[in-house]
């Protein structure tokens, strides 16, 4: 024992009270508490679905909710939180339900207060939460039916009429069964601005996705929130960082890739080492022959070998060997050429070509020769020309498509994403979406 | 997904660097080692893999 004493750990659950109004449902004397104090107009029993005008010193019944499914609020009447701007206590939750195509989707709502900041919401739909603020300022509405908030395009997303379906709790407005308004939400993750508009008053709110773990954490939950399913309206992307950060690095590769290339077209030799003309006959008798001696200077690098033949509707193939004259190494390699053409019912046609080329890689400096071995079927005339250091756009090309690949798999999952986002929306993205696993 | 790219993304870089140096080509060889020095007075006695190529 240090005599220190464990540190108290605060919990909100400790700190004191506010100040509450009980009262008694006139409907079946369940004790009822009103924590919203003066701002408070409407309660509705949580036992019998009794709506109370408590703006009324005499408490009057104003309806009920008569609902056969009872909603458990995910966090309970009663439980504060510390939220991003104070300490809220929930005092209210409905049900809201719009209809799209004949099928109903639900949503929940929750209504917090905090007697100095006033009310906030938090909605959660599919596992996805907002904490909502109501905003004064009103915003500007473009040309193509987005809307401009304080310098942010947000994108219509959806609109419907929307219809309270169950309540519980106490309210700041006169909550009445079946209430309906439109509702048009607008999205700029992680923010959502709604609009719900009524025949009395437009009122607009500016949500923020929160994530469940900041819920849990804010009102100290045990029970675990409902799971998220599919993409919320306004969820960041976590595509979204990854995918600039991937550009960025994408963008540095190819540069140096293309700065390598333009040196080696800047530094490459280049250079026409050999070239002459032979003649094939068909017939007996020996056909191999070799070239005279010629010199490959340099580092180890590539020696193009062009072989070109005047053949018309036929092919002759060349069987060479690069020799070096200083130590007997030899590089065995066979090229074909062949070139065919004519005329059909689709009109002239062409297949093949007069003129080959072949690459052989990392040869060293030395004094060389060719060894030809032509066979065809028809005697041809035919030219070689050697070269010495070519620069090539080949590796390069696949250098680049390699380095696209991991680009183009980010860009995919970003783009699955926000087509899975949008699908739920009056805006659904019409490409196909790549099958990849991101829920969440 | 970054991290595989900064890694992935230089070793290509390398690659590219090391095939661009040497000459790289996907054209298919066979070196042979200490061909007779005759060939030159007799390219006949020397036949290589690619002779005589199985076709048409």
């Amino acid at each position: 024992m240090d005599g220190k004493g464990e540190p108290v750990k605060p919990t909100l659950n400790k700190a004191p009270a506010p100040k509450v109004k009980v009262l008694q449902c006139p409907q079946c004397a369940q004790q009822l508490s009103v924590r919203g104090m003066l701002q408070t107009t409407t309660l509705v029993c949580p036992s019998c679905g009794t709506v109370i005008d408590i703006s009324d010193e005499n408490v009057r019944i104003i309806g009920a909710f008569l609902s056969k499914v009872k909603f458990a609020p995910a966090i309970p009447l009663g439980t504060r939180g510390k939220l991003d701007d104070g300490l809220f206590e929930l005092i209210g939750f409905m049900r809201r339900a719009v209809q799209v195509e004949g099928v109903e989707y639900q949503w929940s709502e929750y209504l917090l207060f905090n007697p100095y900041k006033g009310f906030r919401w938090l909605s959660e739909y599919n596992g996805h939460w907002n904490y909502i603020k109501t905003s004064l300022h009103r915003p500007r509405t473009l040309m193509d039916g987005n809307v401009n908030y304080k310098g942010t395009t947000f994108r219509h997303f959806q609109s419907a009429n929307a219809k309270v379906v169950y309540v519980v709790g106490e309210f700041y407005w006169r909550v009445e069964t079946g209430e309906t308004c439109w509702v048009h939400d607008y999205v700029a993750p992680p923010y959502i601005l709604s609009a719900e508009t009524t025949d009395k008053e437009i009122t607009w709110s500016l949500g923020k996705y929160i994530e469940p773990d900041e819920i849990v954490q804010a009102f100290q939950l045990e029970r675990p929130l409902p799971a998220r399913i599919g993409v919320g309206a306004n969820q960041p992307s976590p595509h979204r960082d990854q995918m600039a950060q991937i550009l960025r690095l994408a963008v540095a590769f190819l540069a140096i890739a293309f700065m390598i290339q333009l040196t080696s077209l800047a530094l490459s030799q280049n250079q026409l080492v050999y070239q002459n003309s032979f003649s094939y006959r068909t017939g007996f008798g020996e056909k191999s022959l070799v070239t005279n001696i010629f010199e490959l200077t340099g580092r180890p690098s590539n020696v193009v070998v062009q072989s070109t033949a005047k053949i018309n509707n036929n092919w002759l193939y060349l069987g060479m060997a690069l020799v070096n004259d200083d130590n007997g190494t030899a590089y065995d390699f066979g090229r074909e050429i062949d070139y065919y053409f004519g005329t059909d019912s689709d009109g002239a046609w062409t297949e093949g070509s007069r003129s080959d080329q072949a690459v052989l890689p990392s040869v060293p400096a030395g004094h060389y020769y060719l060894r030809i071995e032509p066979e065809g079927s028809a005697s041809t005339g035919y030219s070689i020309r050697v070269y010495r250091d070519v620069p090539r756009w080949t590796p390069f090309l696949m250098t680049v498509a390699a380095l696209l690949v991991v680009p183009g798999f980010a860009f995919l999952r970003s783009h699955t994403f926000e087509y899975k986002r949008w699908s739920e929306s009056d805006h659904p993205m019409t490409t196909p979406s790549f099958k990849g696993d991101d829920d969440e | 997904m970054n991290r595989l790219f900064a890694i992935f993304g230089p070793v290509v870089i390398a690659l590219f660097g090391y095939a661009t140096y040497n000459g790289w080509s996907w054209t298919s060889y066979d070196e042979i080692k200490d061909v007779p020095k005759t060939i030159r007075n007799n390219p006949g006695i020397y036949r290589s893999v690619y002779s005589r190529y199985p076709h048409k």
